[in-house]
């Protein structure tokens, strides 16, 4: 007996994503990103991304569709990102999705956007191992997980306590005059500076801190004061010095952090997922800290870990699999959504 | 309404779903249209920001009482703005959906439009009004339910300074009663008044226009402010 063939609507933030995903198959995978109409803002505009998902909507579908060579007919369930995101944004998908369960009588399933970032793995690496802790990095969050079971029992360890690991990177990147998103340009510089030249502060790391929480405002904050100072020095930035300090300070506290939970819960896999693990520094420390300590690393390539309709498919997939009830034609978006909750 | 003639005429009749989502409410109707107009089935209310949770269950609805399944449904009319809430793109984009899914066209009409040719009397002079929020309304002009000023965004004090000139015979909408301009009646887009909005565009079949939400305002948003780059003293 074939899998059911799931089609994935995300619309949580700047990405227009529509993925077909049969099993653990990836049969589609079509992103319409507005990540360049947000560049001149430096910054994610909420009302500037809600638009361009309604734009983008049902072309992206089309494609994904061409891509996958199959029709809407075929489609056996849908699944839709509920939260958590932008309200504005989760609307436009959720609208849509509930339209196309409507049409083609297929049932809906609200998921959550956190829980779709550790099943899209499936999709590269085969079925998840249990338990497995995993953190998760982007532009939007930064929590780490411990998951039971992908369709049914996710646990939050800790979550960062004011900005996203993301964030971070795209403040560091402005005050450094470096361009938005700040990822990509500060992992291309960091790679021609010394990790070790500045001594950056590693947030929530004393001993009566919450183990697995996160904070990196402190951290944007002293590189703000260390750069203020050599400016008022009259002297030159040394950018590249800058960018892979930082860099290291982050993928310290996050990779120390996530082994530490994989030591006390006596789990023996760890997945990164989010946009920041595409991070060239994160995925080498990790990998070593991993070899170490003899845990498996699972990192899910780029293209999976930045946000798609096809992870949204692969967690639908598994609660589907999981025999979960749909969802309603009249559920809520949550924009605030625990990953504890991982249907509507 | 923008888009091209086709050649073949349709004679028979449009089952059509009518919704729209530009203002506080939701409307929602299945239609059968022919040289005539029948609202088979209609739902209309619903408060702000419940859109969303709102129209799929409404649309199911309408198609339940009308006795139709979605497949018998010939053509989709949304209202396409101007709408202040977010739920614009929740009317649009379930249109765009439904009608994707279903092979059929989505036209978009001007939600001003769907509250003046929903109007039982429409001779003469129709100023629409709909609140626009902070403070403002999205108002147009008819004559003899044609438009033909508008769709503006703007204060309620400017439009009462045009209304003498205008001479209008009617002054309807939401807008307009919350502002209290004179004569102002409440009205809101009808299924019937946005089949109208669409013309002749549904029985002759017309290739439809891409969907576009009209917002006559721009996003709320600071562009980055030009900062010299570091790296330099
Ligand atoms: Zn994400």
């Amino acid at each position: 007996m074939t899998d059911p063939l799931i089609l994935g609507i995300e619309t949580s933030c700047d990405e227009t994503g529509v993925g077909l995903v049969r099993g653990n198959t990836l049969l589609a995978d079509a992103v319409a990103s507005s990540v360049d109409s947000h560049v001149r803002y430096g910054g994610i505009v909420p009302e500037v991304a809600a638009r361009a998902h309604l734009e983008a909507m049902v072309p992206t579908m089309h494609r994904a569709l061409d891509l996958a060579g199959v029709r809407l007919s075929d489609v056996d369930a849908i699944a839709v990102t509920a939260g958590p995101g932008l309200a504005g944004a989760l609307l436009v998908g959720t609208a849509a999705a509930k339209s196309y369960a409507l049409a083609l009588d297929r049932p809906l399933y609200g998921v959550n956007h956190l829980g779709a970032h550790v099943a899209v793995d499936a999709l590269e690496h085969g079925d998840l191992p249990t338990p497995l802790v995993a953190l998760l990095v982007s532009g939007g969050h930064t929590s780490l997980l411990l998951v039971n079971d992908i369709a049914r029992d996710v646990r939050t360890l800790g979550a960062t306590v004011d900005d996203a690991a993301g964030e971070a990177f795209d403040k560091v990147a402005r005050l450094l005059g470096l361009p938005y998103p700040g990822g990509p340009v500060i992992d291309r510089l960091a790679a021609g500076g010394d990790p070790s030249a500045i001594a950056f502060p590693r947030g929530m790391t004393g001993p009566r801190d919450a183990a697995y929480d996160f904070s990196f405002s402190g951290l944007k904050t002293a590189v703000a004061r260390w750069v203020e100072g050599i400016e008022r020095a009259g002297k030159r930035i040394p950018v590249t010095d800058v960018a892979a300090s930082f860099q290291e300070a982050v993928a310290d506290v996050l990779t120390r952090k996530a082994l530490q939970a994989c030591r006390e819960h006596g789990v023996a896999d760890l997945l990164i997922g989010g946009g920041v693990a595409a991070n060239s520094r994160l995925r080498a420390l990790a990998g070593l800290r991993c070899a170490e300590a003899g845990v498996r690393l699972r990192v899910p390539r780029p293209g999976l870990c930045t946000d798609n309709g096809a992870m949204v498919a692969a967690l639908g997939a598994r609660v589907v699999a999981a025999g979960a009830r749909p969802s309603s034609l009249d559920f809520a978006t949550d924009p605030g959504m625990p990953v504890e909750r991982l249907t509507v | 309404m923008a888009g091209s003639r086709s050649v073949a005429a349709n004679l028979g009749c449009v089952l059509t779903l009518a919704v729209d989502t530009a203002t506080a409410g939701v409307v929602v109707g299945v239609v059968a249209v022919t040289d005539k107009v029948r609202v088979l089935a209609e739902r209309r209310g619903g408060g702000p920001a419940r859109h969303g949770e709102t129209v799929a269950p409404a649309v199911a609805a309408v198609l339940a009482e009308a006795g139709h399944a979605p497949s018998n449904l010939a053509a989709v009319v949304v209202g396409t703005g101007p709408g202040p809430f977010t739920g614009l793109r929740v009317g649009m984009v379930s249109a765009a959906a439904l009608a994707h899914a279903l092979g059929v066209p989505a036209y978009g009409v001007c939600s001003l439009d769907a509250v003046a040719l929903g109007l039982l009397e429409r001779t003469g002079t129709t100023v629409v009004a709909t609140d626009a929020r902070r403070r403002e309304v999205y108002w147009a002009v008819y004559s003899d339910g044609e438009q033909i000023e508008g769709p503006h965004v703007g204060s309620p004090a400017g439009l009462l300074d045009r209304l003498p000139g205008l001479a209008a015979d009617r002054v309807v909408g939401a807008g307009a009663v919350l502002y209290d301009l004179p004569g102002a009646v409440d009205a809101g887009p009808t299924a019937a008044g946005l089949v109208a909005a669409a013309g002749p565009a549904l029985l002759d079949r017309w290739l439809p226009a891409p969907l576009r939400a009209a917002y006559l305002r721009r996003p709320d948003a600071v562009e980055m402010a030009a900062r010299t780059p570091a790296g330099r003293p």
